[in-house]
């Protein structure tokens, strides 16, 4: 992880207390911005930094068309924006929290054998700009597959590559996948998959599809998807359709 | 580390003024020096409860260091919950608090209990504040709430969640102290506009929702939030009807001043939408009365007593179904319910709407029985008082006078009926796994029941099923539906399916049971989830035909009805009343199958959609209805629900006489018709 400068920010107006927070971003409330300082030299060694988000993830991106693309909606098992798909079929989508996470307070966990699929809709009349950061256990980029793909049928003929935008992460090891893929006429998904060792996690947050403004990367064709990634995606679409729920709403909304 | 355990006490105690914990310029955390309880679970003695289905370990490491000290807990709490004591002031205060938890996601409460009956159970939630660490702590916090201490309440800091740790819980004063105030009737202005009256009791609102979000992102969390209902909502008709007034209603949701304005516009915004799928939730679902009362009522129609009190025009009349031993008022079945808060029972059950979170409407507008069916429910929580008119079964005569009940004149603690739309069962050998379940309770199992009507003699063979829900699937019902219909072929000669409380499921199941009936039929595609962003549906029935033929072809997205081993000649009737989703095209499978006919007082819900799920902490969450149903002729189904072959509905001088009037036309049909 990243061993950024100490970063010193004004109290929060109202709590000014024992200690003054160590936040790379002023509390949003506080009127006030942040200040960039040195750690006092009787700080002690650094154990961790503090910053405040929107608990709501990304909100200002409105017209994101993924159902939940920052994971802060999305719970461990049911008809969320995000569903995890394993060889024993649906399971509980794991996540991880604070500023473990890219943005907001919540995103989810990627384990290989168990992909991720995020619901959406397609933009009208427009090409599909795809983002999604990625934050595989290496410095490979690489080791995470992003797909847009059609969750419209059970079967799968081509599909969308969406690559990272380069072979290694980010100062704070987060990988940027992006792609502008020519306009859809299904129900786009996207299909995330990870190709790191068994057992390593891969920390997924803050995707979007967007309608493409024309700007940045240029458009991507459809591409088949090889064998192996047609039948982990099929196997996901068989589980989305023959799981699709049409009962109750359910009062308790169970974590 | 295991169980029950209280290991002691080491609440810390500080009196003063609200200041929040801190960091120092190396990250690590203090509490404030205000706070009047804290808790960060260092030397073992954190007064912990955590019973059967709940394991939690307090830890120490240096690759994952505590927030505040050198410990915090792990725990896992899904059948029972976490609960920390906190020893809180003998004093009259309003408090903060604030929990750090990592790794996980929780529900977040602090839960004060008072001895005093009348002010029950509070309780306060908390949600991320939006300040976070590098190594994912998430702090959580309440809005302001108030605790009676003066009336030593017992006071617990409750968690549910699996994989959590936490740290750092903390108490401060903050705020004016409230006192809880009694109220009367779900619009009683005592509650002002920050509390909602529920069960006699103003609730303070803001216990419920998360802090009003900070300026800088409370536009855009609303627009993002009404853009997820723009985007996703529903289908051709229930965009149309219902998407409008909801989009303003989240709107008004950026003017808001107070947490609890926010929230609350919000969830009014998604009840607008009106549909049978969509609903939103918090922890104010959990206020409950602890009145009882032992009545169903079902819609029908009062004829003897219009001149006592007329119908009301485009409404049913509302009469007892049937009732409880505990509880039941001396009411009867045949008994009507006139006016609930001086307004028709139905017109007050959907005045609620703007209070009333788990506010749940069919999707055709014109459908009402989902509030009848919830009336039971609704009258101890939001009514001041109530008006019905007896009867008496032997004279089979109404009184002419109106008597009112107030609400407070309830008792509480009795056991309540499952609301079912029956007032009787006709199959031989109840499956009761205790007595009264299904007799007396109402409540049937997961599980249909099957067997021979009653009264039916051998020779005549007229067999029936009775259930409600339709959760298909090879490891659901749906082997056993299909191996239904080879009984019923085999020793059937009429069928009478009682569905009348049909909760939806899948739709394989409800094809599998047209298999019984007709031969195959491709009759409708869908319900797809919206495709384009925003879509309002197919522009005209051209464009809906195109539709259809287009995802006809496509495996999984039709609903394909019959078999070619269906059986023409045995006659079946499918009773229907109160009936959304898979329930909905069970009867639409079964309309039009040359030997199957519909029976019911009204059309279903029209909910011919699937739906997104969104939850966030502490219990924060919606589900919006996405998609919709086109048929073979091009039509779209949502907010249309399918209308009986037969219509026909309960009356009260029937009612009294014990008497199920669907069910007998049905079986008088079967009977006509017999194989």
């Amino acid at each position: 992880m990243r061993r950024a400068a100490v970063i010193v920010a004004l109290a929060a107006a109202g709590c000014g207390n024992d200690a003054t927070p160590l936040s790379p971003r002023a509390r949003p409330d506080a009127g006030g911005g942040a200040v960039d300082a040195a750690a006092p030299a009787d700080a002690g060694a650094r154990v961790r930094s503090v910053e405040w988000r929107n608990p709501f993830g990304r909100t200002s991106l409105e017209h994101n068309f993924l159902v939940d693309g920052d994971f802060e909606w999305t719970s461990g098992n049911g008809q969320f924006g995000w569903r995890a798909v394993g060889n024993a079929g649906e399971t509980g989508l794991g996540r991880e929290t604070g500023g473990l996470c890219r943005s907001g307070v919540s995103c989810g966990v990627l384990v290989p054998g168990t992909d991720l699929l995020a619901m959406g809709a397609a933009p009208r009349d427009a090409a599909v700009e795809v983002a999604l950061w990625a934050k595989p256990p290496s410095g490979q980029c690489a080791l995470t597959s992003v797909s847009l793909i059609s969750c419209t049928s059970f079967t799968i003929s081509n599909l969308g590559a969406v690559p990272p935008v380069s072979d290694t992460p980010d100062a704070a090891g987060w990988c940027r996948h992006h792609a502008i893929v020519t306009k859809v006429s299904y129900q786009p998904c996207l299909f995330v998959s990870s190709f790191a060792d068994p057992e390593a996690r891969t920390l997924v947050d803050d995707a979007s599809i967007t309608a493409a403004t024309g700007a940045g990367s240029s458009t991507i064709a459809a591409t088949a998807p090889s064998a192996d990634q047609k039948a982990r995606i099929e196997r996901a679409l068989a589980v989305l359709h023959q799981r699709r729920r049409f009962g109750m709403p359910e009062r308790s909304l169970a974590d | 580390m295991k169980a029950g355990k209280a290991l002691s006490a080491a609440t810390i105690f500080a009196a003063c003024n609200a200041h929040a914990g801190s960091f120092d310029a190396s990250g690590r955390h203090a509490f404030s020096s205000t706070a009047s309880a804290t808790e960060s679970f260092e030397a073992g003695t954190a007064a912990v409860s955590c019973d059967e289905g709940c394991n939690f370990e307090v830890k120490q490491t240096d690759v994952e260091p505590a927030l505040d000290g050198q410990s915090w807990v792990t725990f896992s709490a899904q059948q029972a919950p976490f609960d920390l004591a906190l020893a809180t002031p003998k004093v009259d205060a309003s408090y903060r608090a604030r929990a750090w938890v990592r790794h996980a996601r929780v529900w977040a409460r602090v839960v004060i209990e008072y001895s005093d009956a009348a002010l029950g159970t509070d309780v306060a939630y908390l949600f991320p504040s939006g300040q976070v660490t590098s190594d994912g702590w998430v702090e959580l916090v309440s809005n302001p709430f108030s605790i009676s201490g003066s009336l030593s309440p017992k006071v617990f800091l409750r968690l549910s969640g699996s994989g959590v740790d936490l740290d750092a819980v903390e108490l401060t004063p903050e705020g004016a102290f409230s006192a809880s105030t009694a109220c009367a009737g779900a619009f009683d202005p005592v509650c002002g506009t920050e509390g909602v009256c529920i069960a006699e009791r103003c609730r303070d609102g803001a216990r419920y929702v998360p802090p009003l979000p900070a300026a800088a992102y409370r536009e855009s969390v609303a627009a993002y939030l009404a853009a997820r209902a723009r985007y996703f909502f529903g289908g051709k008709r229930s965009r149309a009807l219902y998407l409008p007034a909801a989009l303003a209603m989240m709107e008004s949701m950026k003017s808001a001043t107070t947490a609890w304005q926010y929230w609350s516009r919000f969830a009014h915004g998604v009840r607008l939408l009106n549909d049978w799928h969509t609903s939103v939730g918090s922890g104010i679902d959990a206020v409950g009365s602890a009145r009882r009362l032992g009545v169903c009522f079902i819609e029908g129609y009062a004829d003897l007593s219009q001149s006592t009190w007329p119908s009301q025009a485009g409404s049913a009349d509302l009469l007892v179904s049937h009732v409880m031993p505990e509880n039941p008022l001396g009411l009867v079945p045949g008994d009507r319910l006139v006016a609930v808060d001086g307004e028709h029972p139905l017109t007050w059950a959907k005045s609620l709407r703007g209070i009333h979170w788990g506010y749940h409407a069919a999707t055709d507008p014109d459908v009402q029985a989902e509030h009848a069916e919830a009336m039971r429910g609704l009258i101890p929580l939001y009514a001041k008082r109530f008006s019905i008119v007896r009867c008496d079964a032997t004279t089979l005569k109404c009184s002419d006078v109106i008597e009112t009940i107030d609400v407070t004149s309830l008792p509480p603690g009795a056991s309540q009926p499952h609301c079912d739309n029956r007032p009787k069962y006709h199959l031989e050998n109840p499956p009761e796994d205790s007595p009264g379940q299904i007799s007396v309770n109402h409540a049937l199992p997961f599980f249909p029941w099957r067997d021979r009507v009653v009264g039916s003699p051998p020779g005549e063979d007229i067999y029936g099923m009775t259930w409600d829900l339709l959760y298909g699937t090879n490891q659901g019902l749906t082997p056993f539906f299909l191996s239904t219909n080879q009984f019923f072929k085999d020793n059937a000669r009429g069928v009478i399916l009682d569905h009348r409380a049909g909760n939806g499921g899948t739709l394989d199941a409800p094809q599998a049971i047209t298999q019984l009936v007709r031969a195959p039929f491709k009759l409708a595609v869908g319900p797809t989830f919206l495709t384009v962003a925003g879509d309002d549906g197919p522009v005209d029935q051209t464009d809906a035909l195109a539709r259809f033929a287009e995802l006809s072809q496509l495996p999984g997205q039709s609903f394909d009805v019959g078999s070619p081993d269906h059986d023409p000649n045995l006659p079946v009737a499918l009773l229907i009343h109160r009936d959304g989703s898979a329930s909905d095209f069970l009867p639409l499978g079964m309309k039009g199958a040359p030997k199957a006919r519909v029976f019911g007082p009204h059309q279903t819900a029209g909910a011919f959609s699937s739906f997104y799920q969104f939850s966030y902490w502490s219990r924060l969450g919606f589900q919006l209805a996405s998609g919709d149903t086109i048929t073979h002729d091009g039509q779209t189904l949502i907010g249309y629900g399918v209308a009986p072959d037969v219509i026909v509905g309960h009356t009260q001088s029937a009612l009294l006489e014990g008497r199920d009037l669907p069910f007998e036309t049905a079986l008088a049909w079967v009977r006509e018709n017999l194989k």
